[in-house]
C-alpha cells in the first residue's frame, strides 16, 4: 500500500489534468482547476519553505559560532529587515530603495561577470587548432559583427546576412530541437502516467 | 562506497538505496578512490587515474572506521604466525618508499590500527591469495586517463591511434554528412524563396499593432525577466508601456518571476512620469506574482479575479479596480505582451494560453532568446518578436535614449576586446607550436 498509493495518486492527478485539456466537462474542469490552484499554493509555499530553511541553516551556523558566523548574521539581518520593510503598510519607499539600489545592481553585477567568463572561453576555444575551431571562430565573429550597430555602416548586406543566418539555419536547428523536446516530453509524461518512472519516489 | 547521484551522499557498500534521500543506487555504483578522489565504476579493482587498489583501500577504510568507533584497541595478534606472501604491490605504488612493500606488511601495518575483533577477522584472511595485479588494459586506460587529465590548454596532445571500429565507414564520416545536410538546409529555402524573404518579420509590426489600439482596449503585460537582465529589458518594457500610455490603452501587469513585481513598478513609475494621465488603478494595475508556471497559467485562464484576489500595490480587491472592469477573463484582452529574458516563459504562454484563446502574443525578449523563439514566430504562434538593441530602436523611433547609446558603445568596445583576445590567443598558440617544432 505504501508503494501503490503514491502511484495511484500521481497517475490519477496526471490523468485528470490531461483530461481537463482534452474534454470540456464541468466536473473535470472543476477538478482540473482545483489541481492547478493546488500547484500554485504548493509553489508559493515552497518559496516560504525555502526562506525558513535558509533562516534555519544560517541560524544554526550563527549559534555554532562557526567561521562564517558574521556572514550568516548579515544574511539573517538582511532577510528579517527586508521582510519587515515589505510587510509594513505604506508607500514602500525603503523597499523600493533596496530593490533599485541593492538588489538590481547586485544581480546585474553577477550577470556582468559572464562577460569575463566569455573572454576566458574565447581565449581557450578560438585557437585555430583544426577546421572545427576555424568554423566556430568565423561564425562567432560574423554574428557578433552583424549585431553591432555599426555593421550597417560597414556593409548594408551584413545585418541582412546575420538575420538570414538566424532565420534559416539557426531556426532549422532550433525547430528540430524543439520537436525532439516535445517528443521527449510526451514520452516522459507517458512514463510517469504509466508509473514506469516514479520521480516522486526518487526512482 | 557508493556516491548517490541525486544528493551526493556517500553510502556504505551493498546499499541499493541512498541512506539520505532514498534514490535508487542500482545503476549508479561508483567507487571513490581514497588516494586521488577519482570516481571509478563499481566493478573496477584499480583506480582509473592512479591505479590504487580500490578493494584494498576500502577494506582499510572500513577497518580504520571500526578502529575509531571501537574505542581503545586490544593488542594485535602476532604477525609472525602468518605465512609470508611475496606479492609486490602494483607498479604505480611501488616507487613510494613510505608504503609497505608486500601484502603481508600491509596487513601487519593495518592490524596495528584495528580493535581485537576486526584484527582477528583480518588476520584470518592473511592466507588469502594476494590481490590481483592491474591488467595491461587497465594500465593503458589509466595512462590515457592521466594524459587527458593533465592535458594543458596550450600543449599538443600526441595522436592516439584509434581502436578498430565496427561502424561502417559511411557512418564514421557522419560529421561530413551532417555538414552537408546543414548546408543543404540553409540553401533549400533560397530555392523556394528569394533572398530576404525568409528573414524575421520586421519588429516595427509590433509598434504598428500597438499604435492601432485605443482607450477601450486592454493588454495583459507579463514581466518574466530577472533584475539581471533589467539593463537590457527595462528600456524595452518602458518603450512598450509608453506606447500604450500615449494611447491610454489599459494595461494589466503580472509577474512570473518573484522580482517581476518590483520591475513592473519601476517601469510604470517611469511611464507615469512621462504620461501623468496614465494613473494606477484607472488605466493600469499590477496584480502580482503568479507562481506555478504552466499550472499557474492554467489557473489564470479560469479567471483573473480568482487567481489574484487583490492587486499588488494598493491591496484593493481586483474587482473594484476601474482598470480591470470587464477584464475578468484573459480572453477579454486584445493581446498579451510578454517581456522575458529567456525562451521558456514565452513558450509556456504559447502552449498554455495562445493555443486556447488565440490571443495575439507579442514577445519582447533579450537578444539571446530571439533565435530560440524564431520557430514560433514563423509558425504564427508569436505575432511579433522584438529583441535586442534593434528591437529597442524600432520601438523608440526618433528618440535618442542615452542607455541605448551607452549599450551600443559598450557592445563595440566588447567586440574590440573580444577580437583582441582571440588574436592574442592564436599568436601565443602558434608561437608555442613553432617552439615545439
Amino acid at each position: 500500500m505504501k508503494r501503490i498509493l503514491p502511484i495511484i495518486l500521481a497517475s490519477g492527478c496526471g490523468l485528470l489534468a490531461l483530461l481537463d485539456y482534452l474534454i470540456a466537462s464541468p466536473g473535470i474542469d472543476a477538478i482540473g482547476g482545483a489541481l492547478s490552484e493546488g500547484v500554485i499554493i504548493l509553489a508559493a509555499f515552497a518559496l516560504i519553505l525555502g526562506v525558513l530553511n535558509l533562516a534555519s541553516v544560517h541560524g544554526r551556523r550563527l549559534a555554532a559560532q562557526g567561521e562564517r558566523r558574521v556572514l550568516s548574521g548579515l544574511l539573517l539581518v538582511a532577510l528579517v529587515g527586508t521582510l519587515a520593510l515589505g510587510v509594513v503598510p505604506g508607500p514602500g519607499q525603503a523597499l523600493a530603495w533596496i530593490f533599485n539600489y541593492l538588489y538590481m545592481p547586485l544581480q546585474a553585477t553577477l550577470t556582468a561577470l559572464l562577460a569575463f567568463f566569455l573572454m576566458i572561453a574565447v581565449y581557450r576555444a578560438f585557437r585555430l587548432k583544426n577546421s572545427d575551431a576555424a568554423i566556430l571562430l568565423g561564425v562567432s565573429l560574423f554574428l557578433f559583427l552583424a549585431q553591432l550597430p555599426l555593421s550597417g555602416a560597414i556593409s548594408p548586406y551584413l545585418p541582412a546576412l546575420g538575420e538570414w543566418l538566424l532565420a534559416v539555419p539557426v531556426t532549422a536547428g532550433m525547430r528540430g530541437l524543439l520537436l525532439g523536446v516535445a517528443l521527449g516530453t510526451m514520452v516522459t509524461a507517458l512514463r510517469v502516467l504509466l508509473a514506469i518512472d516514479q520521480p516522486f519516489r526518487g526512482e | 562506497m557508493i556516491v548517490c547521484p541525486a544528493c551526493g551522499h556517500h553510502n556504505a557498500e551493498g546499499r541499493t538505496r541512498c541512506e539520505i534521500c532514498g534514490a535508487s543506487l542500482e545503476h549508479f555504483l561508483y567507487r571513490v578512490c581514497p588516494a586521488c578522489g577519482a570516481l571509478n565504476a563499481a566493478d573496477r579493482t584499480f583506480c582509473l587515474r592512479c591505479l590504487t587498489n580500490l578493494l584494498q583501500a576500502e577494506e582499510e577504510d572500513i577497518a580504520q572506521g571500526q578502529a575509531i568507533a571501537g574505542g581503545p584497541t586490544a593488542p594485535p595478534p602476532p604477525a609472525e604466525s602468518a605465512p609470508p606472501v611475496e606479492a609486490p604491490l602494483p607498479p604505480a605504488q611501488a616507487p613510494s618508499s613510505s608504503l609497505p612493500a608486500t601484502w603481508e606488511e600491509t596487513l601487519s601495518a593495518l592490524s596495528d590500527l584495528l580493535p581485537a575483533g576486526a584484527a582477528q577477522a583480518l588476520a584470518g584472511r592473511k592466507g588469502a591469495p594476494p590481490p590481483p595485479m592491474p591488467s595491461e588494459e587497465e594500465r593503458a586506460e589509466a595512462a590515457l586517463f592521466q594524459r587527458v587529465a593533465k592535458e594543458g590548454t596550450t600543449g599538443r596532445v600526441p595522436p592516439i591511434s584509434p581502436a578498430p571500429s565496427a561502424v561502417p565507414d559511411i557512418l564514421a564520416k557522419g560529421r561530413v554528412l551532417f555538414a552537408l545536410l546543414l548546408i543543404a538546409a540553409a540553401l533549400v529555402p533560397l530555392w523556394f524563396a528569394p533572398w530576404g524573404e525568409g528573414r524575421l518579420a520586421p519588429t516595427s509590426g509590433a509598434r504598428t499593432w500597438l499604435e492601432a489600439l485605443g482607450p477601450h482596449d486592454a493588454v495583459l503585460v507579463v514581466f518574466a525577466y530577472s533584475p539581471a537582465y533589467a539593463g537590457e529589458l527595462q528600456p524595452l518594457a518602458e518603450a512598450f508601456l509608453h506606447t500604450l500610455a500615449e494611447r491610454s490603452v489599459r494595461s494589466i501587469a503580472i509577474a512570473s518571476q518573484p522580482a517581476g513585481v518590483g520591475l513592473a513598478k519601476e517601469a510604470y513609475r517611469a511611464v507615469e512620469e512621462a504620461v501623468p494621465a496614465y494613473a494606477y488603478g484607472e488605466r493600469y494595475a499590477i496584480l502580482g506574482y503568479l507562481p506555478g508556471q504552466e499550472a499557474g497559467l492554467n489557473a489564470l485562464l479560469r479567471g483573473l479575479e480568482q487567481t489574484f484576489a487583490r492587486d499588488a500595490l494598493l491591496q484593493r480587491p481586483t474587482a473594484e479596480l476601474p482598470a480591470l472592469q470587464g477584464l475578468s477573463q484573459v480572453a477579454a484582452f486584445q493581446g498579451i505582451l510578454i517581456l522575458s529574458d529567456e525562451d521558456t516563459p514565452v513558450r509556456q504562454w504559447v502552449e498554455q494560453v495562445h493555443s486556447r484563446t488565440g490571443l495575439p502574443l507579442i514577445a519582447g525578449v533579450a537578444a539571446r532568446a530571439a533565435p530560440l523563439l524564431a520557430p514560433y514566430q514563423h509558425a504564427g504562434q508569436l505575432r511579433y518578436l522584438v529583441a535586442g538593441p534593434s528591437g529597442l530602436i524600432e520601438m523608440t523611433p526618433g528618440q535618442v535614449d542615452r542607455r541605448l547609446v551607452a549599450r551600443a558603445n559598450g557592445l563595440v568596445i566588447y567586440f574590440a576586446i573580444w577580437c583582441a583576445v582571440a588574436v592574442v590567443s592564436n599568436i601565443l598558440y602558434w608561437r608555442e607550436r613553432r617552439r615545439e617544432g
